[in-house]
């Protein structure tokens, strides 16, 4: 499958042409991640997972551990967060750290919202989904915004 | 390391024993694996930021500053909307600027040519603006007693909707030129706001954006959103804008 990203190059044709070409080029859909986060979506999640690396370089002294083998992170589906993407970014940032090689375990907490008229909590996929019960657009978050480190396993 | 096995002994060859029946014996002892322990955080990600908003907010109550966070996507209208609030509330209120980009001084220095201390914060890197840094900044600026303190963020409609920097309210921009399905778009940031400008209504005429499935949009994702359209190059309904912002800080005396 391939899909335009619209990669903009320009192109010169010569003093003939001088004008600059704009030109979408396909790129094949299953390497297209990569090249996307790192531009679009990392930027974010990349200031996250150093966080993350402080909060365990944190609990080392404390804790009494040296390494960390395994960090499970529990990221709400209504919270700004690209599970993929963080990802992508745990090996890079925490490269030299504690955590160096450590698996990275994920948790999805579902969104719940609460709905201002029928008062019932249904199952939401995002932020604007209406009430699955009664349909009232207007429902208020209850769970799904999380963005935690649950536990370590360490040595 | 064994060439055998890869065991990473040191040991000569000939110190393993190999009885085919047993499978591979060693006379070095392998080290027992250490599968770790388990070591329960329950932390918040973003708690340190959280902690420094705290630290900002609570300054800003001591010091009846009012504090707004102006979010947008680049070129919806931020500073110009600064620079004509500055203009429209001269000798009202204090007003202190800080302004959030990845790089120059540009925005600063128009809000300095009006009179207004202002302070850039160069994110480099970052795609917005954290609470420390607008610690820091405040403190540079000396923002005096019962301002008005305008923080213009990093035009980006995502990463700073999960920075608080200890602000009374968000308030997002969004200009009629961009689509008035941002909302549904970037649901975070219109789901993080309490007030949505629409601004630079004066182009209505020319671009296909519906202000009222714009708001529909907002409020889907935020019930309580409050929403003022309003062009700040030609002041049409400005001063909803800047009478919002002196009831806003009348409630703080």
């Amino acid at each position: 499958m391939h899909r335009n990203i619209g990669i903009v190059k320009s192109m010169r044709d010569g003093i003939a042409n001088p004008v600059p070409r704009v030109t979408a080029i396909p790129v094949k859909i299953d390497k297209l991640p990569r090249v996307i986060f790192l531009e679009a979506v990392v930027m974010h999640e990349l200031s996250l997972l150093e966080n993350v690396r402080e909060i365990l370089e944190s609990h080392a002294q404390s804790q009494n551990f040296a390494k960390v083998t395994r960090v499970t992170l529990e990221i709400g589906k209504l919270s700004s967060v690209e599970p993929e993407a963080m990802r992508f970014g745990f090996d890079v940032v925490m490269k030299g750290s504690l955590a160096d090689g450590a698996e990275l375990v994920i948790t999805e907490a579902s969104g719940i919202g609460l709905c201002r008229q029928c008062g019932r909590q249904s199952v939401i996929e995002t932020l604007y989904d209406p009430c699955a019960e009664c349909g009232c657009p207007y429902v208020d978050v209850v769970q799904g915004a999380e963005m935690k480190i649950k536990d370590l396993i360490v040595i | 390391m064994c060439g055998i096995c890869g065991c990473g002994s040191t040991e000569p060859k000939q110190a393993h024993r190999f009885v085919l029946s047993q499978g591979h014996h060693h006379q070095h002892d392998h080290d027992e694996p250490d599968t770790g322990r388990m070591v329960k955080i329950e932390q918040e990600l973003l708690g340190k930021n959280n902690a420094y908003a705290m630290q900002n907010r609570s300054y800003f109550k001591d010091h009846h500053i009012f504090a707004l966070n102006l979010v947008s996507s680049p070129g919806a209208g931020k500073t110009t909307l600064l620079v004509e609030t500055i203009k429209a509330l001269k000798g009202q209120v204090p007003i202190a600027v800080i302004e959030g980009d990845q790089q120059t001084e540009h925005d600063a220095d128009r809000i300095r040519a009006t009179g207004t201390p202002a302070v850039q914060i160069n994110t480099g890197r970052a795609c917005h603006l954290d609470a420390h840094g607008v610690g820091h900044a405040v403190m540079e600026l000396g923002v005096q007693d019962n301002s008005l303190l305008a923080i213009e963020n990093v035009g980006n409609l995502v990463c700073p909707s999960s920075f608080d920097l200890g602000e009374a309210h968000k308030v997002v921009v969004l200009s009629v030129t961009e689509g008035d399905d941002k909302p549904l778009k970037y649901p975070d940031m219109f789901h993080a706001a309490d007030l949505m400008l629409i601004n630079k209504t004066d182009l209505l005429p020319y671009v296909d954006f519906d202000i009222e499935r714009c708001s529909d949009y907002a409020r889907r994702v935020n019930p309580d959103i409050r929403i003022i359209r309003l062009s700040s190059t030609k002041g049409e309904n400005f001063s909803a804008w800047t009478d919002w912002l002196l009831e806003q800080m009348q409630a703080l005396v």
